[in-house]
């Protein structure tokens, strides 16, 4: 089977105004197959947001190809690009700066509706109480603001909004971290429930290594802007060879009582 | 030192917090899990008069170290805050300046609370900063807010949150966005925190295990009021009510070797 999305030879780096240079992608290779769930986790700065920002196209590669369909999305005009992003969305790590703060609840979630002129302005409230509900929210949210809602209320609008376009790649970054462990459940029997039906494949950031022997297909583990370890197993302990990811397997705390 | 009795907090006329009760002695470490909604960041806010938008304490009390927070006067709660009640916010991003370097804004936050130097504050800040495991302190410092990492962001919350080594400090989801070895590291000074200063700590978290693991005292809320709290036998071991059980069935573990 051919990848839907291929990233080759991936470099991006960064240098402040001190002169410091930060490389988050250092040549990366990655592929993610259709209908696949395919984890990524590693140390805080290693580089996955940036890793993914650039898949979404909010930033821009110094060099190397991502490939969707087989074909590079890296130079696109703009009319192309609308077009390519329908099918791939992202769930930022921070709700609050992907959310425009002046704008409600329900304008938020239909925003990409009515950009691609899905739906009419009139509908917009009625479809987003759909979107809800669909991940647990009250329909009565939908005439908040963000900032009169919880982090973790916050976290599943975003949720919700990336859903409207029926994608086919959903990029997440850790969309479950600021969420209780039952609604967690609840959003990710959710995601499984689309992968399944609509064959969605997914790109999952998370810190949660259990989580991942749940949920991914195969997961890779970075560090510094380099994939160290590419795992394929529901068992980690079992399979994981790199230091570092038999570091990061010792630092779990599981719910202990007595023992 | 901090006696939280019958706590009811509404924002407009939407009630949030419930008959909350809670007591803490000093060098305690308090856990609070529940319901993403149910309230667990709008009490401790409640506790540091940062209520956001239209929220009110409608009833009970704060009764800490002898006075009542919920009407104490501004001025008082300027002088509590910082080095002797501090907070890291579940959203560091919010709280931060997104116009001035992270240098700028830690210098001028250690100085406005203390009578150091500018250079003294420099090095208290890259120490500290050190201790969040940031390999190079000084490109942190020299960066604005957009151009660090959810999790890099998160850490200088934390640092400022823990550099004045507070009496009670309360954290809101202070590790969510860090990975499992920083979040460790991170765990382990909070402890020493506490086991050196003495300093009282109310976390607010959604990783069970992280709970029992640190703390004397666990409380599991739901929709605005407290559902069950003890130590952690009798929350792992014995959960009385459904939510609890129903919580801990939720939380994924791995497999073993
Ligand atoms: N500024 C506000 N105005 C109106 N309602 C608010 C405001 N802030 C929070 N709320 C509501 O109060 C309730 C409690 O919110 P709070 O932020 O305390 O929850 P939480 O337990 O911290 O949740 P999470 O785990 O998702 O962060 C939620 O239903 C939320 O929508
Ligand atoms: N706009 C920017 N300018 C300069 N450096 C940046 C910028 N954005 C990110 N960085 C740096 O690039 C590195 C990778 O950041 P990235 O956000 O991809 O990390 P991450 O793996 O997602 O971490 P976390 O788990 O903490 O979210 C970090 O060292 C960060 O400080
Ligand atoms: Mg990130
Ligand atoms: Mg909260």
């Amino acid at each position: 089977m051919n990848p839907i999305l291929e990233v080759r030879d991936l470099n991006k780096q960064f240098i402040d105004k001190d002169g410091h240079v930060v490389k988050p992608s250092d040549h990366i290779d990655l592929a993610l197959y259709p209908n696949e769930t395919l984890a990524v986790v590693g140390e805080s700065g290693c580089g996955k947001s940036t890793l993914i920002k650039q898949i979404i196209g909010v930033l821009k590669p110094d060099d190397g190809q991502i490939l969707y369909d087989g074909k590079n999305i890296v130079d696109l005009s703009a009319a192309e690009k609308k077009e390519i992003y329908k099918d791939i969305q992202m769930i930022f790590q921070d709700p609050n700066a992907a959310f425009d703060p002046r704008m409600k609840i329900y304008k938020i979630i239909t925003e990409p509706l009515i950009h691609h002129k899905k739906i009419k302005r009139s509908q917009a409230k009625e479809v987003a109480k759909e979107y809800l509900k669909m991940v647990g929210l009250s329909e009565s949210l939908a005439t908040r603001y963000p900032h009169q809602l919880s982090g973790g209320q916050k976290q599943r609008v975003g949720i919700a909004r990336a859903l409207t376009l029926k994608p086919k790649i959903i990029l997440c970054d850790e969309i479950t971290s600021a969420l209780d462990v039952s609604v967690q459940k609840e959003i990710l029997d959710l995601l499984e429930k689309l992968k399944k039906e609509l064959g969605v494949s997914f790109i999952f950031i998370t810190h949660d290594l259990a989580l991942v022997e749940q949920i991914a297909d195969r997961s890779v583990v970075m560090k510094d802007g380099k994939i160290v370890e590419t795992l394929e197993s529901k068992n980690l302990k079992k399979e994981a060879k790199h230091p570092y990811t038999r570091k990061l397997l010792e630092a779990v705390y599981e719910p202990r009582g007595a023992a | 030192m901090l006696e939280i009795k019958d706590l009811d907090i509404d924002y407009g006329d939407k009630q949030a917090v419930r008959d909350f009760d809670l007591s803490v002695d000093k060098g305690d470490i308090v856990s609070i899990v529940g319901e993403s909604g149910s309230g667990k960041s709008t009490v401790i806010r409640a506790v540091l008069g940062l209520l956001p938008g239209d929220g009110k304490v409608c009833g009970g009390e704060i009764d800490y170290e002898g006075k009542d927070l919920t009407t104490l006067d501004p001025k008082s709660f300027g002088e509590l805050r910082g080095p002797e009640i501090s907070m890291i916010f579940q959203d560091t991003g919010a709280m931060l300046n997104p116009t001035q370097s992270i240098g700028r804004q830690f210098i001028e936050y250690i100085r406005t609370h203390s009578d150091l130097s500018k250079e003294e504050a420099r090095q208290r800040a890259e120490e500290i900063l050190r201790e969040m495991n940031f390999k190079d302190p000084a490109s942190i410092m020299s960066r604005y807010p957009f151009e660090l990492s959810g999790g890099q962001r998160q850490r200088v919350g934390i640092a400022m949150g823990m550099v004045f080594e507070p009496k009670l400090l309360l954290a809101d989801e202070p590790t969510s966005a860090l990975d499992v070895t920083t979040q460790k590291q991170i765990v382990e000074l909070m402890k020493e925190l506490r086991d050196k200063h003495g300093t009282t700590i109310i976390l607010i978290t959604h990783n069970l295990g992280l709970a029992t693991d640190i703390s004397d005292k666990v409380v599991v809320m739901k929709d605005g009021r407290i559902v069950e709290s003890g130590d952690r036998v009798q929350i792992v071991d014995e959960p009385k009510s459904a939510y609890t059980k129903h919580l801990l069935e939720c939380v994924p573990r791995l497999e073993g070797e």
